[in-house]
């Protein structure tokens, strides 16, 4: 049961991240990203992470791309028509893309799967509950890069503040 | 000396060589000019005799005399409480006039509005073009010589007409010119089906072009505003009208004076009594027919009712434009009430015709005044209600505090009249400074503005002061109403009013009377004159000109929607689309009162 | 017989969603009627009086309309988006509908040795799973106006993203005050812990912000913005005819069932009642039907918002009460020792 939810949402993602970066329009493209998005999402609930699938759908295709969409609605770029690119690019791509699938083979293929277990096994998880698990762990063992990330996320805030200000002045 | 005599003397003193005529006609003083003076004289009447509204242009056509056509300006000083009409006549063979628009912004849409149906030039106009017909029209039907008849129409069931292969009989219309501006500059866009809904992206501007009717929920009718937005913000908005247009002017030209009563009830279709009203008033005055008291009595009743209906809609339907829907609704049921006053004497719900030169169709039918006293009674506890709901609404006041101010100089430049001017703080009411129908015998307040601009929320407080003034005058005016019982309501001149059933049986006299109005109908003197009503929407008058025959030679309507709308971009821009439905609403226009 | 439990549960999964399903679209074709008789009270009116009349009621209305609405002409614009613009109506139904999966109606019974939860899924993250399914409901309305190739469809579109998105913070801050006292995201949890008090005695401001949130979420006056019909003339829908249209219609008033449904859980006890009198479910109803008339009259009362003024609240007034109850919550909960 949990193999064949698996195989259908792990092919529904690898479709729709082909779709991301084959699709020329950009609405569809980041449509896809969307269900990228949900796909990954189902695939935490299998790995007993709700929180995280909850999470991961309601802040990155709720928010950041509905975010993304607005921004291309706003500038409406049209169809991409693949020209514009430069010259060099693609054989580049190849290049690196190349390099890319034969690390991710070698580490695969070198890996130990699955993988070693922390203490949160998946009963000890249904007893404690995910959330609580999470929130103890956040305010516990990272709560120095909880706040630092918070921190972070402040700074951005201000210099966004800061740049927008500054064009509405001008 | 009378105001108008010292307007007379220092414009002579000022200007020796340039009046080159006074005529005075029905108590109108006409001072013609030669073109050449037109700019000159016009910009020191304005600054220096502080005529400070151009209140309309018009033209007449007197072919086949020389010269040919006469373009009239009227002006008014609310300071000194005095109109003068300057009158610049042309030659047919050149039709050629400086244009006013810089001394009288408001001249905008009146110097086109003569463009159009005259095909007068006006030089130095910054828009020169046809405002109330299609640009692909050709001729200028107002003229006399403008061929009678068939009219292509844009729309066929014929087949020979809609068939593709055969050369059609009429050619095809061509797609309305969208008129707006990109980037803050006035150009014409062509509209075509294939224009990408997109952000405008043609021009390196990051605007986008939106058009705005003539067929939106909030536009009042078919009222097109070609929008340039940034984002939301409005950078400028153009209003397009004439998709009304029905040519009501030039058909009054060819039906007798009376036939022409029902034509002026489908212009400014909420407030038909004033219609009404100024054109009897207009052939009143070139006929110099008395009214009799019950007859002035019961126009004033029933314009009264007419306003506070009018302004319900206004409110109510401002309010349904920013979201509020359910005012609108109350405010038509209370709305029910007046038209079934209207029915009750007139027969007809909306268009009443009631109105003849010198009083009424008929008698008050009785039970009049119950009817009027239950309305009466019933509307200040629905305005209680209706403030109730706004007045302390944070959002209602958000929605319309500041938004769409104008001061009272821009409203007076721009010829706006009636309540609009009024919440500008200018105390001007035609029922109080130029009394009609007995207004000056009723005690009553005019509602104006103390605030520095008008806004829209002003100009809803003004509206429902209004209505409570209305309810004033209808106390007074229904008690006049009771003594005058059993009196005339129709004047006893026979050569306007048919004579009584009564008297074609025993006198030859009032048969020839009674033969010749309906056959013919009446002759006024050669002349032209000029009479205006305080409408709901501000200052509706009627010039009617005459030839001597028995049709008017020229009626010409100066509407107050018509001069109103013109501010329009004026006052929205800077502001949000959510707010320009708020300030059409605000404007309270009628399409049908602007196209004509 | 015995069946392999997992085939059971997929049964039973099934049913569920069959009745939660129709159930719905039977509420929502009722629900359009009960406005109308709502709205037509609040303006003085009649309201439908004439399709299947019994006695003042028209119960054969929403029939009639579903009817109209199917035989209308699906109109396609010219330039659309053909796949977004089929597929937004859907979209909106969908997460509409899906939503449902977590939200307990009754008490759990057991019919025959067999026992019958009133939810088709326990998450126990039911909370949130409900957030992120709303969060998506705008991609309905996104997509809709942008495919429509409308400029008045693309700004609907346009402020819809921007309201969501201001708003969604609200509405998750207004429900963690009563996380905090429940301890548990499971709706479940939630209701079974208010079985002596209501939620909403320790948190009024969360279900205030909440449910103003909520509103703007739905795009329910004054928050509609996206439609705002006299503005937009239908914003995101203008394009929209015939079932795919019915479909945004069904969305929205599928959304105010929603929302109300998690107030009453999560603020009024959900299908618990006061003094164990009327089955569960009843008392859910009521108080659904309670938080519906709410929305109807406020919808009937109260102006528009402005776009500026709708983001303006939303960041400074709203976010700030949500927070400040966050933390007297916090203060007080830490006071008591609970």
């Amino acid at each position: 049961m949990d193999l064949i939810v698996f195989y259908l949402f792990a092919t529904l993602a690898v479709i729709a991240a082909l779709g991301v970066v084959a699709l020329r329009n950009p609405v569809h493209a980041a449509l896809c990203l969307a269900v990228v998005f949900i796909s990954l999402a189902a695939l935490y609930v299998l790995l007993s992470a709700p929180f995280v699938a909850a999470a991961q759908v309601m802040i990155y295709a709720g928010a950041i791309l509905i975010l993304f969409v607005f921004v291309i609605m706003l500038l409406s770029p049209g169809v991409d028509q693949g020209a514009g690119a430069l010259k060099w690019q693609r054989p580049l791509a190849a290049v690196f893309g190349l390099a890319l699938a034969v690390e991710l083979i070698l580490v695969l293929a070198s890996a130990v799967l699955p993988a070693a277990r922390g203490q949160y096994t998946p009963e000890r998880l249904a007893q404690i509950g995910d959330v609580q698990a999470i929130g103890a762990l956040l305010f516990t063992d990272f709560l120095l890069p909880f706040e630092i990330t918070s921190l972070l996320l402040l700074v951005a805030m201000v210099g966004v503040i800061v740049l927008a200000k500054k064009r509405v002045r001008s | 000396m009378s105001q108008i005599e010292t307007v007379l003397s220092r414009l002579r003193e000022r200007f020796p060589n340039a009046i080159a005529d006074v005529c005075e006609f029905r108590g109108d003083t006409t001072v013609i000019i030669p073109r050449e003076f037109l700019l000159d004289v016009a910009r020191f009447l304005r600054s220096e005799l502080r005529f400070e509204m151009l209140l309309d242009i018009t033209a007449l056509d007197w072919l086949p005399k020389e010269p040919r056509f006469d373009v009239l300006y009227y002006l008014l000083s609310l300071e000194h409480n005095t109109r003068v009409r300057l009158r610049v006549p042309l030659s047919s063979w050149d039709t050629n006039v400086p244009s006013v628009t810089a001394i009288y912004p408001g001249a905008n849409f009146y110097e086109r509005e003569v463009f159009d149906l005259f095909g007068i030039t006006f030089n130095n106009h910054p828009f020169l073009h046809r405002l109330l017909l299609p640009d692909y029209t050709t001729g200028h039907p107002l003229r006399k010589d403008h061929p009678l008849g068939y009219e292509p129409v844009e729309f066929t069931h014929t087949y020979a007409e809609i068939q593709p292969d055969k050369p059609s009989a009429v050619p095809p219309p061509k797609p309305r010119r969208l008129i707006g501006s990109v980037g803050g500059a006035v150009t014409e866009i062509p509209l075509t089906l294939t224009e990408p809904a997109t952000p405008w992206s043609g021009t390196q501007s990051e605007t986008l072009l939106i058009n705005m009717g003539p067929h939106h929920p909030s536009t009042h009718g078919v009222l097109r505003v070609a929008l340039e937005v940034d984002g939301e913000k409005i950078v400028n908005a153009m209003p397009d009208i004439g998709y009304l247009h029905t040519g009501i002017e030039k058909n009054a030209e060819y039906k007798t004076y009376l036939k022409a009563i029902p034509l002026f009830d489908r212009m400014d279709y909420l407030g038909t009594w004033f219609n009404n009203l100024a054109y009897c008033l207009a052939v009143e005055k070139l006929m110099q027919v008395d009214v009799p008291e019950r007859a002035q009595i019961a126009r004033v009743i029933l314009c009264e009712v007419a306003r506070v209906a009018s302004h319900l809609i206004a409110v109510g339907s401002q309010a349904m434009d920013i979201g509020a829907v359910t005012l609108m609704t109350y405010a038509f049921r209370e709305r029910e009430v007046a038209l079934d006053i209207f029915e009750m004497v007139s027969g007809a719900r909306m268009m009443a015709s009631f109105f003849r030169f010198g009083g009424l169709a008929l008698d008050l039918p009785a039970g009049f005044s119950d009817a009027v006293r239950a309305f009466m009674n019933m509307i200040p506890g629905r305005l209680k209600e209706y403030e109730d709901l706004l007045n302390k609404n944070p959002i209602w006041i958000e929605r319309t505090r500041g938004i769409a101010e104008y001061t009272a100089e821009q409203a007076l430049a721009y010829s706006v009249t009636g309540p609009l001017l009024r919440a500008a703080g200018v105390k001007w009411d035609l029922r109080k400074v130029a009394p009609y129908s007995g207004y000056e015998q009723y005690d009553f307040h005019v509602p104006f503005s103390t605030r520095a601009k008008a806004d829209v929320f002003e100009c809803y407080l003004v509206r429902m002061e209004e209505m409570r003034q209305s309810l004033r005058i209808l106390d007074q005016a229904l008690k006049q109403l009771e003594k005058t019982k059993g009196q005339p309501y129709v004047t006893s001149n026979r050569k306007v009013a048919p004579p009584p059933k009564q008297e074609l049986q025993t006198s030859m006299e009032s048969l020839i009377h009674h033969f010749k109005l309906w056959t013919e109908g009446f002759m006024p003197p050669v002349g032209y004159a000029y009479a205006a009503v305080e409408s709901p929407r501000g200052e509706l008058g009627f010039l009617v000109s005459s030839n001597g025959t028995n049709m008017p030679h020229r009626v010409h309507v100066r509407t107050p929607s018509f001069a109103n709308l013109q501010t329009l971009p004026l006052i929205s821009k800077g502001y949000y689309i959510a707010d320009l439905v708020g300030i059409i609403a605000m404007t309270d226009i009628i399409l049908g009162d602007v196209d004509r | 017989m015995s069946l392999d439990p997992l085939v059971i549960t997929i049964i039973e999964a099934l049913v569920k969603s069959i009745v939660v399903i129709v159930g719905l679209l039977t509420a929502f074709a009722y629900l359009t009627l009960v406005e109308r008789y709502v709205v037509a009270k609040i303006q003085s009116r009649i309201g439908p009086n004439r399709v299947g009349a019994i006695g003042p009621i028209a119960v054969l209305q929403p029939i009639a309309d579903a009817l109209k609405m199917i035989f209308k002409e699906d109109i396609w614009p010219a330039q659309a988006d053909q796949v977004a613009y089929t597929i937004a109506p859907g979209i909106a139904v969908g997460t509409a509908l899906v939503a449902w999966a977590v939200i307990p109606l009754n008490p759990s019974l057991t019919i025959a040795g067999y026992k019958i939860d009133f939810y088709i899924a326990d998450v126990n993250v039911a909370l949130l799973y409900l957030l992120a399914i709303g969060s998506l409901g705008v991609y309905g309305i996104v997509l809709g106006g942008w495919s429509s190739n409308n400029k008045y469809s693309l700004l609907g579109a346009l402020r819809s993203t921007a309201q969501m998105v201001s708003y969604e913070i609200s509405l998750g801050l207004g429900l963690v005050g009563v996380l905090m006292i429940s301890g548990s995201l499971s709706l479940v949890d939630i209701v079974q812990k208010q079985a002596t008090v209501w939620n909403v005695v320790w948190q009024p401001l969360g279900l205030i912000v909440y449910f103003i949130a909520a509103t703007a979420e739905i795009n329910r006056l004054p928050f509609d913005l996206p439609e705002a019909e006299t503005e937009l003339v239908a914003g995101f829908a203008t394009e929209y005819s015939s079932l795919k249209w019915a479909l945004f219609y069904m969305a929205e008033y599928i959304n105010m069932i929603t929302i109300s449904v998690i107030a009453s859980t999560l603020f009024l006890g959900g299908y618990q009642g006061p003094f164990g009198i009327l089955p569960g479910f009843h008392w859910l109803f009521l108080k659904i039907a309670f938080f519906i008339f709410v929305l109807m009259w406020i919808r009937y009362t109260f102006p528009r918002f402005r776009y500026d003024q709708l983001m303006r609240f939303g960041w400074k007034v709203l976010l700030p009460l949500a927070l400040a109850n966050i933390f007297v919550t916090a203060i007080v909960m830490v006071v008591l020792g609970r």
